[in-house]
C-alpha cells in the first residue's frame, strides 16, 4: 500500500512538473505529503521548516541585490558601460567581441539572471555587433554565451543561495569564484578575439577624449565594484550589509544624481523586484521543508552509500557529476536547482575530498553551462525569442562557445588550486577531515 | 465574463493586489532605510539595535510571501516549461496550462490547511515572542494569507483559461 502511494505521489508530480506546475508547488506540495504519509507527523511541520527562511544567514543580501540589479537593468547603466568598455577596448581586434564578454558578465553578476542580460544588454549589443561586421551568428553565440558567465562573480546571486542551503562560507565562495570566472571570460574574450583577427573585423583607434568622455559618464558607477568587493573581503561589512550599501548606492545614483528613474518607474521597479524576490524565496522556503525531510529520511546518506558502491574513483565522480549537473542545468532554472540537487550532493562530494568551496564552483559552473546546453537550456529558448532566432539554428551557434565552457568546466573541476588559490594565499581555506 | 462567481473572486483579487503593491514597497523602503541605518549607526556611532535585526528579518519574511504571492497574479513564478516551449497548438497549451494552474491550486490549498494549522498551533504557544511583547503568530499570519491568495488567484486563472479554451474552441 505504502508502495502504492509513493509511485501514485510520484507519478502525479511528475505529470505537474512536465505541464509547468510552479517549482515551490512541487516542492511544497511534495514535502507536505511526505511529512504526513512517510515520517507520520502534522503538516504543519512543512510550514514550521518553511519559517526558518527568516533566520537563514544572508537572507536579507537577497531583496537588496536583486533590487540595485533591477535598479541598473532600468536605466542607462548597460550603455554607460558599453560605451566605456568600448572606448577601452574597441581598439584591439575583436574588441567589441571583447567588450560584449565583459559587460554581459558584469550585469549578470549584477542582477543574478543571465536571462535579464540576455534582454536587457543584448538588445544594444546585437546592433553594435552587426554593425561592426561581425556574423549574425557569432553575435548571438557570444551573448547567449557571455550571458551566464557572471554567476561566479559578486554579488551573484546563485552563490548567496548556495551558500546559504549548503551552508559554506559566503565570502570564501565569492572569492573562490573569482579565478574560475576570470578563465571563463578569458576564453569567451579570446575566441572573440580570434574572431576578429580571423575575419579582419574593423578596430576603433583608441582616443584618449573619447575614453575620458566615457569614464567621466562612468564615473558614478566605476566606485560601486570597489565598495562592496572591498568592504566584504576587507572584512569591513557582511554579504547582507553590502547589499544594503549596494541598494543605497543605487537608488542615489540612478534617481538623484543620474536622475535616469522617475518615481513612477521606481515603484514599478521595486514592485517588479519583489514580485521576482518572492518567487525565488518561495523555492527556497519550500526547499527547507524538502531538505529537512530528506535529512530525516537519510536520503543523503543513502545516496551516498549506492554512489560508494558503484564509484570508487575520484575523477570517476566529478565526470558523473559533470554530466548529471549538465542534465540538471539543462532542465532546471539555476535556484530550483540548487536548492533541490546541492544538499543531496554534499555530503557525497565529501567523502571523495572534495572540498565544499571547490565543489560549490564546480556545481554554479556546470549549472550555468547547462543554460546553453541544447535541448533545452533556458537562455537558448530566451535568445530565440529576444533576436527572433528560430530556436534550431541557435542550437549550431552556440557549439563552440559550449566547447570553450566545457573546457573551462573540466579545469575547474580537476584543478582544484583554480578555485582555492585565493583562500590559500590569504590562508582562510578550511582544512577537510580525513576519513 | 458573465461567472458571477468569477467576477465576485476577480474584484476581491484586484483589491488584494493594491494592497500587496503598496505593501511590497513599504517593505522594501523599510528594509533598504533600517539595514543601512543599522551600517551607519554601527560604524559611525559604535551602536547597533538588536530589534532591527529582528525586524529585518520579519520584512524579509513579509517580502517573501507577498512578493509569491503576486507573482502567482503575473504567473511570474518559476516553473519548468519545456512542454510548453515545444508544443505549438494554442489549444493544447491552454489545457496544459488548465492542469498546471488546477494542480497549483490544490497544492496551495494544501499548503493553506498546514499554514492554519501551524498558526493554531503557535497562537497558544505562550513563549516569547521575537520582538518584545507581539505574538509570533501576528506577523506569521502572513503564510496563510499568501496560500489562500494563491489558491484564489490560481482558480481565477484556471477559469480564464478554461473559457479561453472554449472560444479558441468555437473558432
Amino acid at each position: 500500500m505504502g508502495e502504492l502511494l509513493t509511485i501514485s505521489l510520484t507519478l502525479c508530480f511528475l505529470t505537474a512538473i512536465i505541464c509547468g506546475t510552479p517549482i515551490y508547488a512541487i516542492i511544497g506540495g511534495s514535502s507536505a505529503l511526505f511529512f504526513v504519509y512517510i515520517s507520520d507527523v502534522s503538516m504543519a511541520s512543512v510550514i514550521i521548516e518553511m519559517n526558518r527562511l527568516a533566520n537563514a544567514p544572508g537572507i536579507i543580501a537577497i531583496p537588496l541585490f536583486i533590487f540595485t540589479g533591477f535598479l541598473f537593468a532600468e536605466s542607462n547603466a548597460s550603455s554607460r558601460l558599453i560605451k566605456f568598455s568600448n572606448a577601452m577596448l574597441g581598439w584591439i581586434p575583436g574588441g567589441l567581441a571583447v567588450v560584449a564578454v565583459v559587460v554581459c558578465t558584469i550585469f549578470t553578476a549584477l542582477t543574478g539572471g543571465s536571462g535579464i542580460t540576455i534582454v536587457a544588454v543584448g538588445g544594444i549589443l546585437m546592433p553594435s555587433l552587426v554593425k561592426d561586421h561581425y556574423s549574425k551568428q557569432f553575435s548571438t553565440g557570444i551573448i547567449t554565451a557571455s550571458g551566464s558567465s557572471g554567476v561566479l562573480f559578486l554579488p551573484s546571486l546563485p552563490i548567496i543561495i548556495y551558500g546559504m542551503v549548503t551552508g559554506t562560507n559566503i565570502s570564501h565562495l565569492f572569492m573562490a569564484g573569482m579565478l574560475p570566472g576570470a578563465l571563463i571570460v578569458s576564453l569567451l574574450s579570446g575566441f572573440g578575439i580570434f574572431y576578429g583577427f580571423y575575419h579582419k573585423v574593423p578596430t576603433t583607434p583608441f582616443s584618449t577624449s573619447r575614453f575620458m568622455e566615457s569614464a567621466w559618464e562612468i564615473k558614478w558607477m566605476i566606485p560601486l565594484p570597489f565598495l562592496v568587493i572591498g568592504g566584504i573581503y576587507g572584512g569591513f561589512i557582511s554579504v547582507s550589509e553590502a547589499a544594503a550599501v549596494s541598494a543605497v548606492y543605487a537608488l542615489t545614483t540612478e534617481c538623484l544624481i543620474y536622475r535616469e528613474i522617475s518615481m513612477d518607474k521606481l515603484i514599478k521597479i521595486s514592485i517588479e523586484s519583489m514580485i521576482m524576490v518572492g518567487a525565488i524565496l518561495i523555492i527556497l522556503s519550500t526547499a527547507l521543508g524538502l531538505t529537512n525531510f530528506m535529512v530525516d529520511q537519510q536520503i543523503p546518506q543513502k545516496i551516498m552509500e549506492l554512489v560508494m558502491v558503484n564509484i570508487s574513483n575520484k575523477v570517476i565522480f566529478l565526470l558523473s557529476l559533470n554530466l548529471f549537473l549538465l542534465v540538471v542545468g539543462c532542465l532546471m532554472d539555476i535556484f530550483s536547482a540548487i536548492v533541490v540537487v546541492a544538499p543531496l550532493i554534499a555530503p557525497v562530494a565529501e567523502q571523495f575530498q572534495i572540498d565544499p568551496v571547490h565543489l560549490g564552483i564546480i556545481f554554479l559552473a556546470n549549472l550555468e553551462m547547462g543554460y546553453l546546453t541544447p535541448p533545452v537550456g533556458i537562455n537558448l529558448f530566451i535568445s530565440s525569442l529576444r533576436f527572433k532566432i528560430p530556436v534550431i539554428p541557435l542550437y549550431k551557434t552556440v557549439i563552440p562557445f559550449l566547447l570553450l565552457l566545457f573546457i573551462a568546466l573540466l579545469l575547474i573541476s580537476y584543478i582544484p588550486e583554480i578555485s582555492l588559490f585565493f583562500l590559500d594565499i590569504l590562508g582562510t581555506r578550511v582544512p577537510l577531515l580525513q576519513i | 465574463m458573465g461567472n458571477p462567481l468569477l467576477n465576485t473572486l476577480s474584484v476581491i483579487n484586484k483589491w488584494c493586489v493594491v494592497f500587496e503593491k503598496i505593501l511590497l514597497c513599504t517593505l522594501l523602503f523599510t528594509t533598504i532605510f533600517l539595514a543601512f541605518g543599522q551600517i551607519v549607526s554601527r560604524n559611525l556611532f559604535s551602536m547597533g539595535y538588536v530589534w532591527v535585526d529582528q525586524v529585518l528579518r520579519i520584512c524579509v519574511l513579509w517580502i517573501a510571501f507577498t512578493g509569491a504571492s503576486l507573482a502567482s497574479e503575473y504567473k511570474g513564478h518559476i516553473k519548468i516549461d519545456v512542454m510548453y516551449n515545444i508544443i505549438n497548438s494554442q489549444g493544447t497549451k491552454a489545457a496544459i496550462e488548465i492542469i498546471a494552474q488546477i494542480l497549483t491550486m490544490i497544492i496551495c490549498a494544501l499548503l493553506f490547511t498546514a499554514s492554519v494549522q501551524y498558526i493554531m498551533m503557535i497562537s497558544t504557544d505562550p513563549r516569547a515572542s521575537l520582538i518584545a511583547t507581539i505574538p509570533d503568530w501576528y506577523y506569521r499570519g502572513i503564510i496563510p494569507y499568501c496560500f489562500l491568495i494563491m489558491t484564489i488567484r490560481c482558480f481565477i486563472h484556471a477559469l480564464k483559461l478554461f473559457n479561453k479554451r472554449k472560444r479558441l474552441k468555437k473558432i
